[in-house]
């Protein structure tokens, strides 16, 4: 049993682990809000300014999606969080710690998430749209009563997947500065040749990630009355 | 009161101008159900879109009650769209609400306090025999049910129209009936004018007053429903009477507009000839109290086709040698 208690006399476990899975939950909640905030009214404007959508604009649209969305999505979060240091310093005054990690953890979760977004208000029925219209609904009213509403279960499947997304970021973020799980399992799993301290982050990474998908799933299936 | 004037519509297409509607002129007064029928591709979407406003039509007027909904400005169509109710093929009821937040929606939107459209969408949904459902979601009612539920919603902000989008398409025979049988009783009870676009001829017969048939953008033929059938030889009349099987030379079509007590022009012609025609085809249908019968009849042996058609015109019959 002396590796079980290794790992109860480690204190990289003992008093480390609790720390750094509260500055991943920090940075995780922090880069989710705002990816959400930010995302869902990027992802439905890309949708209403479409070919044949409710407020097409061609210009509008290729800017946000064609340019904005596609070129950060097509960086590799490991090097955009780099390139992203200056500007993180710029906006919160450091580039160390969980908000600072947030930063760039939001930047590559928003173009992400807004795709999701568009594709779930995609699946809503054009009839549906058609019938709102008919009825008398502004645009607004639209949007907000009819759209985003069918598409709800579709959104909060996104917001699952963008979350485990961000999960999976925020280990790297960890590596420059970001603190958290991710830093704890490369400075004592790798670089001090401990394994357990890996194993233990790791059942925690897969408990963390489990959490928040059954969450997600559960709430799409009481949002879902199709 | 429906009035429908010369409506166009002009798509432009890969640089090419298509005319979906070519000038379509229409009047449906208060309690009375007209339908528009055609094929697929006659501009019958079209017609919906622009009469629904979803889309502009290029030129011509839909005038409810003396108001034309194309020339209002953009800022008081939602309050002329009070004045049409729609009822759409597949319903299109948001699921994400229920039932009785869907047909509350137009009230809604419009700004009715929570209590008032609360009352009215369940007075609505006992008209339509739902009451029962008001707290169900539209995923667990049946198709017919979710009809019903469409129409109550167009219902509810009173409208003097019914527009009705292939409302029995997705629907089996016997819904397809209630359906049809409940328009017909909220348009007596309420006075509404009622424009059915179907491609269901079934649709026509059982509800229809007047009829038009839409061709190519444009009205090809129209009138009330027993004019239009007892018109020889039109393609509304070929259409609501149809006669299945080929044509074989010889053979004799005959349409009969029968007013009750008028001996069948068949029996009085074989009386007359002495020799009864076979009927190679028929079919016999009552429309606003006239009995049609649409024949197609073998010439008996020995005699002339002309002969059999002279005798059958003799006797209050249209009848016609048919030409393959």
């Amino acid at each position: 049993m002396s590796w079980f208690e290794d790992l109860l006399s480690n204190p990289a476990i003992t008093e480390a682990l609790a720390p750094a899975a509260l500055e991943t939950a920090q940075m995780v909640g922090i880069a989710s809000a705002a990816t959400v905030a930010l995302g869902l009214p990027l992802g439905v404007t890309m949708h209403v300014t479409q070919r044949g959508g409710m407020a097409e604009n061609r210009a509008v649209n290729t800017v946000l999606s064609g340019i904005i969305v596609n070129i950060t999505r097509s960086i590799p979060y490991a090097i955009l969080m780099l390139a992203l240091i200056p500007v993180t310093r710029a906006l919160v005054g450091t580039s160390i710690g969980p908000i600072a990690a947030s930063v760039s953890l939001t930047v590559a979760a928003v173009p992400f998430f807004a795709r999701l977004v568009e594709s779930a208000l995609r699946e809503v029925a054009s009839g549906k749209v058609d019938a709102a219209h008919a009825m008398g609904s502004t645009r607004r009213q639209t949007v907000l009563r009819v759209l985003l509403p069918e598409a709800l279960p579709a959104l909060i499947a996104g917001v699952t997947t963008t979350v485990v997304t961000i999960i999976g970021y925020s280990a790297m973020a960890g590596l420059v500065g970001g603190g958290g799980l991710g830093r704890l399992a490369y400075n004592y799993g790798y670089q001090r040749y401990q394994p357990e301290v890996m194993v233990v982050v790791l059942i925690v990474l897969v408990v963390l990630v489990q959490a928040v998908q059954a969450t997600g799933d559960a709430l799409v299936r009481r949002t879902d009355h199709r | 009161m429906i009035t429908v004037t010369r409506l166009a519509k002009v798509y432009s297409q890969a640089g090419r101008d298509i005319h979906a509607l070519a000038g379509v002129s229409l009047e449906v007064p208060a309690g009375s159900v007209h339908g528009v029928i055609g094929p697929s591709g006659a501009g019958k979407s079209t017609l919906v879109r622009c009469l629904a406003l979803l889309d502009r039509p290029t030129s011509g007027t839909v005038e409810i009650d003396g108001v034309d909904l194309a020339a209002v400005p953009a800022g008081q169509l939602r309050q002329a769209r009070r004045r049409l109710g729609v009822v759409f093929q597949h319903a299109n009821l948001f699921d994400s609400r229920t039932v009785l937040d869907n047909v509350a929606y137009p009230l809604e939107i419009a700004g009715v306090a929570r209590r008032e459209r609360r009352e009215r969408a369940l007075e609505l949904l006992g008209l339509v025999g739902l009451a029962d459902a008001a707290g169900a979601h539209p995923a667990q009612l049946s198709g017919g049910q979710r009809q019903r539920v469409g129409i109550a919603r167009a219902l509810a902000t009173d409208p003097d129209v019914l527009l009705c989008d292939e409302p029995t398409s997705a629907l089996d025979p016997r819904t397809t009936d209630e359906i049809l049988d409940l328009i017909a009783a909220l348009k007596a009870r309420l006075g509404l004018a009622v424009l059915v676009i179907t491609h269901e001829m079934h649709v026509v017969k059982r509800i229809c007053d007047t009829v038009s048939l839409l061709e190519g953008g444009e009205i090809a033929e129209s009138g009330p429903l027993a004019a239009v059938v007892g018109a020889f030889g039109s393609r509304l009349s070929e259409s609501l009477l149809a006669l299945p099987g080929e044509l074989v030379d010889g053979d004799v079509d005959v349409l009969d507009a029968l007013t009750p007590g008028r001996e069948p022009a068949l029996e009085a012609t074989a009386r007359a000839l002495g020799a009864a025609p076979r009927i190679v085809a028929g079919t016999v249908e009552t429309l606003g109290g006239t009995t049609f019968h649409r024949l197609r009849l073998a010439t008996p042996p020995g005699f002339a086709p002309g002969a059999l058609v002279t005798a059958l015109t003799a006797h209050g019959a249209h009848a016609q040698e048919v030409a393959r």
